[in-house]
């Protein structure tokens, strides 16, 4: 009888077991599905060279992507029995949706306040008509970058572990005209400045110098 | 007796069950730790970091791009923050092609330097590190990734905007014990390696933006956090270096450009 009782225990262990084991992979499989999903969006891209723009750029708590709070204004139904009451509604609604307008104004300012790291001013920086070429755009649009000035800089406290990438220019060859401390690239008709961006200096669509 | 042994068998049995339903999920979950517990950690940790006034680490961070073609880039880089509150920051940062950049809260401008350029651009700060951060990365545009946790209210920014925390589970995988936590923003979700004992520090976090094309990514592996550091005044100064050229921030640059073909701008004079 004895014989008996402990092949049946550890039998008995040995399939709770199992079925505890099968019930965690279930619940995990589960788990990876739900975090699974994927939503539609876009992410920006450049010409030339490869992006280095897009949502993830940003290392943000908060992204543009999605998020933002809805911007619609409802239409109001009107009925052909409304003339006579039209003057006051009119009134009315307008004084409505002005507080509506203040009020959505409003919650989008705290929006944009509680989410300041979402990107925003990325975008701005990296608005592509107005930005004609980055360090890597550059480097791969002219035929035949000079050499690498490896300049050395007290600036930084530990030595580059790559060589630094040239530096960038609008166009294989400008025509650069320094004004104080702006300097103006020409290629073709059009002028660039030269800003600082997210990712370093880029060439800003700009008028043409003084007295050009 | 036969009816004695059936009744000791099925007790063991019960037992065994027990045993085996109780020890065994328990085993997979640090005790103590409730989806509460996940998220008292990780403010207990941006509390600590908005707390020290002084302070230094590395990041060696990655983010994609999706391209057009639907490929994604990831695009590597290593910054070293030196912190010094009210109102002191530096920044270098070395990207994977090599260009090297500085950035300097220095109590009265913001310099940003572009070694590769020979550029650099300022701004008046706006404050102290709080206001400059969010002015730097909302109204300049610039990149400072994971700002928010440099903040001296870090506690209050995160218990605001996240929505949910959970507890995975505890590792030494990094190489030393953390807990490991995933949570959510409205638009983005994260995963944090906060280190166990008494500093409860980032050692890695993993932002994903699950409404953007791909799904990119944002990594950062933190290393060498120094909360005692005694940064040097002159660590916060930048002087410009000989034969470089002053230039504005883009954003400043877009908002006064003319839009293409200028039609716009004459538009607006009449």
């Amino acid at each position: 009888m004895t014989r008996r009782f402990w092949p049946i225990v550890c039998a008995t262990g040995l399939t709770v077991s199992l079925i505890g084991t099968i019930a965690n992979d279930g619940h995990a499989q589960r788990g990876a599905a739900r975090g699974g999903r994927a939503a539609g969006g876009a992410a920006g891209s450049a010409g030339g060279g490869f992006s280095r723009e897009g949502p993830a750029a940003s290392g943000g708590l908060s992204s543009r992507s999605s998020g933002a709070p809805a911007q619609q204004t409802r239409a109001r139904d009107t009925g052909e029995n409304q003339a006579a009451r039209q003057d006051s509604r009119a009134g009315a609604q307008a004084s409505r949706q002005q507080s509506r307008s203040s009020a959505q104004s409003s919650r989008q300012e705290v929006y944009e306040d509680e989410h300041w790291d979402e990107g925003k001013g990325l975008a701005v920086a990296a608005t592509g008509a107005l930005i004609a070429g980055t360090a890597a755009a550059a480097a791969s649009a002219v035929a035949a970058p000079p050499p690498a000035a490896a300049v050395p800089s007290s600036q930084f406290a530990t030595p580059a572990a790559t060589p630094p990438p040239p530096a960038a220019a609008p166009c294989a060859s400008p025509t650069s005209v320094p004004v104080g401390e702006v300097t103006y690239s020409k290629c073709g008709s059009t002028w660039y400045t030269q800003a600082y961006g997210a990712n370093g200096l880029v060439y800003v669509q700009s008028a043409p110098p003084p007295g050009s | 007796m036969r009816r004695q042994t059936s009744w000791k068998v099925w007790v063991a049995a019960f037992l065994c069950a027990a045993f085996v339903l109780t020890v065994g999920p328990s085993d997979a979950q640090t005790p103590g730790q409730s989806p509460s517990d996940a998220r008292a950690l990780l403010l207990r940790m941006a509390d600590l970091i908005g707390k020290t006034p002084r302070l230094s680490v590395t990041v060696h961070s990655a983010y994609d791009t999706v391209q057009a073609s639907g490929q994604k880039v990831e695009w590597n880089e290593i910054r070293t923050l030196t912190l010094s509150r009210p109102d002191r920051l530096r920044m270098e940062a070395e990207k994977s092609s090599g260009a090297r950049t500085l950035v300097v809260f220095d109590g009265k401008e913001i310099s940003a330097f572009d070694e590769s350029s020979r550029a650099y651009a300022r701004a008046a700060q706006p404050g102290g590190v709080d206001d400059t951060l969010v002015y730097f990365v909302r109204d300049l545009g610039m990149r400072l990734p994971l700002a928010a946790l440099f903040l001296s209210r870090a506690a209050i920014e995160l218990d605001g905007r996240v929505r949910s925390v959970e507890y995975v589970e505890k590792t030494g995988i990094l190489g030393s014990p953390a807990h490991h936590l995933i949570g959510r923003t409205d638009s983005v979700n994260f995963q944090v390696w906060i280190s166990d004992g008494e500093q409860p520090l980032p050692q890695r976090i993993v932002l994903t933006y699950p409404a953007a094309r791909g799904q990119p990514e944002f990594r950062a592996q933190f290393s060498a956090w120094n909360l005692t550091a005694r940064p040097a005044d002159s660590l916060f100064t930048f002087t410009p270096p000989a034969n470089t050229s002053k230039i504005p921030f883009a954003t400043a640059l877009a908002q006064a450009a003319p839009r293409p073909g200028g039609a716009s701008a004459k538009k607006g004079v009449k």
